[in-house]
């Protein structure tokens, strides 16, 4: 591996003829720079599996001649530990939302990874193509639905990618940790600080300094949440612009970093509300938590109307089969009493709702028929909840939205949902008032 | 059932490799088996194709277009394996034309009435393995000799059918469906591939006529009828068997009268491009039929409605 052409030259060597075609190595250093180059990479077909476009990395093994830094990066040790790690991780399939890993080779020469082909997420966000992932980042990556156990420690959209089939997954597999013992050992300990908020930063580098390298479970879990939580807000409010490795992300920055989004855009409201939120606390909500409140405050105003961009799912119900029933059937009768009653009779419209299946003039009957449940059950949050995404995500109305928001309020006061949401709703109502100006 | 290997319950299949420009398996650079190197890996119908005199064949298809090369079929059944065999061009080392052979050969159960998708499965394996293969070995880079002398051109000669799109340029579901019923079927094949041993032709009558005189045929697939009409006494149908009482599906007789697979009653597609018009033909008549049908339907049940009505 002397120079490029080499290096090159071994690639194809490496890549069984009859198992990869069209290689194409994307980086052949020549020259001086061709000695530090640590990892090729290329493109492929993979033979097997019915043809699946592939990326290949190589991480040249360091030489005998090779200073401490390098060793510790590319050393042999090094490399036949995170090859038997990837396996396990091969062998854990779905439980981990990491791209399927087609090859792992472990030589004398180096370490082949062979993945499916994906598009990197950051290059979404900067062609503007991300706005629809930003939900799907949350619910795809989320480590509380998907499975725990796992840690990657460079979570970024350069590092998140998107497979054919609209997953979202993680990309530079060696920044995976597997735990063991409440623990992850972080080998390489390389991330982007500036993506985390200062008493984060300073939470991670005292332990991975005071164990060993190692963190542990908890505070593993806050900093994937966060980090995921920032490459959604990312999909819609687009790249993070200061990246200097020695600054932690403040309050400052958020605000800078939103004032260039539309500030009448309700998930630009709910991402600030809920960046500025993280960095006093140093941490976010639970993504599933996060997903659905964005996906309650969310106005997709490009969608056509009554279908929303992101459907809001409702757990536990049967979907509805047709639109049998109508908007009069929602209000109950007399001798039908009780808040699970009422529900039960609106659960075929929210169904409705969500699969666009209500014109507009059904929608407005709809939401009359909400504020009247909701005045009949004024604690009952599911009530307020669904009347506030009609009016939010369906009508758009921004004013109506601000008031139902406060009724709510003064019957659940203090409800942390309702309270994000009504700053969410004002922060909207500001913008659209400030943008009609 | 030797080449059958079900992992996740997916079939696997065996490929081959022939080429030429490489001493692999013979000691000259002429046509020779590339994969599996060594003749003892070699299963069934793979040994019987190691006797094909290749010269003739292979001058037939070089005056072919790559395209034309490409949609010729060929699939040879025995009691346990069906073997698909493909072809595409390439080039030799001096950039002249030469040719490159696939083999896919599946272990099967007559009884299975997937038999259909799984024909397909490795009828679209060898065919896409020749065409990516031919690439790969263009100009034949030394680099491809060395791994295929010393072993590491494959890490594994079985391939995965799962994932694999079944071929669509044939109506494989009621291929399979038309050859369970005969006895005597060696395979079925396009005209010119029929010298691989297929003794029904995936063709018209005519075709199946002109290539009498050269073959040993015995029939021809009949893309309207869905069935193998014989040319020959040599096809018998199999005598139903009286009917034991089945207690599992190992037990059932080894060959049913009239197997039928779970995926028919899709449209059906040409079995070669020079059927295609006849096919598309009946295609658009069947479709006329159905929807005068449908139109016939409506029309029975608006006046059953206005009569209900009065």
């Amino acid at each position: 591996m002397s120079n490029g052409l080499d290096m090159t030259v071994n690639l194809r060597a490496l890549l069984p003829a009859g198992e990869w075609a069209n290689v194409q190595v994307l980086n052949q250093p020549t020259g001086l720079m061709a000695n530090r180059d640590w990892a090729l990479f290329a493109k492929a077909k993979r033979v097997r599996d019915g043809g699946k476009p592939a990326f290949i990395k190589f991480i040249v093994a360091a030489g005998s001649q090779a200073g401490s830094a390098t060793l510790w990066v590319t050393g042999g040790g090094r490399l036949r530990d995170l090859y038997e790690r990837l396996q396990r991780i091969r062998q854990l399939g779905r439980r981990i939302p990491v791209v399927p890993l087609l090859e792992i080779e472990h030589s004398e020469s180096g370490l082949l990874i062979a993945m499916e082909e994906v598009t990197p997420l950051s290059e979404m966000i900067d062609r503007g193509e991300a706005y629809r992932l930003s939900a799907k980042v949350l619910e795809d990556l989320d480590p509380d639905t998907i499975g725990n156990g796992w840690h990657h420690f460079d979570v970024c959209p350069r590092n998140i990618g998107v497979l054919p089939d609209g997953r979202c997954v993680l990309i530079d597999v060696e920044s995976l940790y597997l735990e063991s013992e409440g623990m992850y050992n972080i080998s390489v300990p390389a991330w982007k600080p500036f993506r985390a908020p200062n008493q984060l930063v300073l939470d991670v580098h005292g332990q991975l300094a005071a164990g060993n390298r190692e963190i542990d479970r908890a505070l593993a879990a806050r900093k994937l949440r966060f980090e995921i939580a920032l490459a959604a807000a990312e999909c819609v409010l687009g790249p993070i612009p200061f990246k200097q490795q020695n600054q932690a992300l403040d309050r400052s920055i958020v605000e800078a970093w939103v004032s260039s989004a539309d500030a009448a855009d309700p998930a630009v409201a709910f991402w600030k509300q809920e960046l500025l939120s993280a960095i006093d606390t140093a941490s976010v909500p639970p993504l599933q938590h996060l997903r659905q409140n964005l996906e309650s405050a969310v106005s997709f105003s490009s969608e056509p109307a009554g279908a929303p961009l992101v459907q809001a799912p409702v757990a536990g119900t049967e979907p509805v089969q047709s639109l049998g029933t109508t908007i009069s059937a929602i209000t109950p009768s007399p001798a039908e009493s009780g808040w699970s009653k009422e529900w039960a009779l609106i659960l075929p419209m929210v169904h409705a709702l969500r699969a666009g299946k209500l014109g507009g003039k059904e929608i407005v009957e709809y939401r009359q028929a909400l504020q009247e449940v909701a005045a009949r059950y004024p604690t009952h949050a599911d009530a307020w909840n669904e009347l506030l995404l009609v009016v939010i995500s369906y009508e758009k109305d921004a004013v109506l939205a601000l008031s139902v928001v406060k009724e709510a309020l003064k019957h659940i006061p203090g409800d942390d949902g309702l309270t994000r949401m009504k700053n969410i709703i004002q922060m909207w109502a500001g913008g659209r008032q400030h943008g009609s100006h | 059932m030797e080449a059958t290997k079900f992992v996740d319950n997916h079939p696997h299949a065996d490929i081959q490799l022939w080429g030429k420009g490489y001493r692999i398996s013979a000691d000259s650079e002429e046509f020779q088996r590339y994969v599996p190197k060594d003749s003892a890996q070699l299963k069934g119908l793979e040994r019987k194709i190691q006797a094909i005199l290749w010269g003739s064949l292979l001058e037939s298809l070089y005056p072919l277009r790559d395209a034309e090369i490409a949609a010729q079929r060929c699939v040879l059944f025995d009691a346990s394996d069906l073997l698909s065999v493909s072809f595409a061009k390439t080039e030799d080392r001096h950039r002249r034309p030469s040719l490159l052979v696939t083999t896919c050969i599946v272990g099967i159960d007559w009884r299975d009435p997937r038999l259909g998708e799984i024909t397909a499965r490795a009828v679209a394996l060898s065919s896409r393995l020749a065409t990516t293969y031919a690439e790969n070995l263009r100009g034949n880079p030394d680099l491809v000799g060395r791994q295929l002398r010393d072993n590491s051109f494959l890490t594994s000669r079985s391939f995965d059918l799962g994932e694999e799109r079944p071929d669509q340029t044939v109506e494989w579901a009621h291929v399979i469906s038309a050859v369970k019923k005969w006895n005597g079927i060696t395979g079925i094949s396009t005209p010119r591939l029929l010298q691989l041993g297929a003794n029904v032709v995936l063709g018209t009558k005519y075709e199946a006529e002109r290539a009498k005189q050269q073959f040993h045929l015995d029939g021809f697939f009949d893309v309207r009828d869905r069935d193998i009409k014989t040319l020959s006494d040599r096809l018998k149908l199999w005598e139903p068997k009286p009917e034991p009482p089945v207690h599992s599906s190992q037990e059932q007789p080894p060959y049913p009268l009239s197997p039928v697979d779970s995926s028919l009653g899709q449209p059906p597609y040409p079995p070669s491009p020079e059927l295609r018009w006849v096919a598309e033909g009946l295609q658009e008549l069947t479709r006329s039929v159905d929807r005068l049908v449908d139109v016939a339907a409506e029309l029975l049940e608006t006046i059953f409605r206005e009569k209900r009505r009065k």
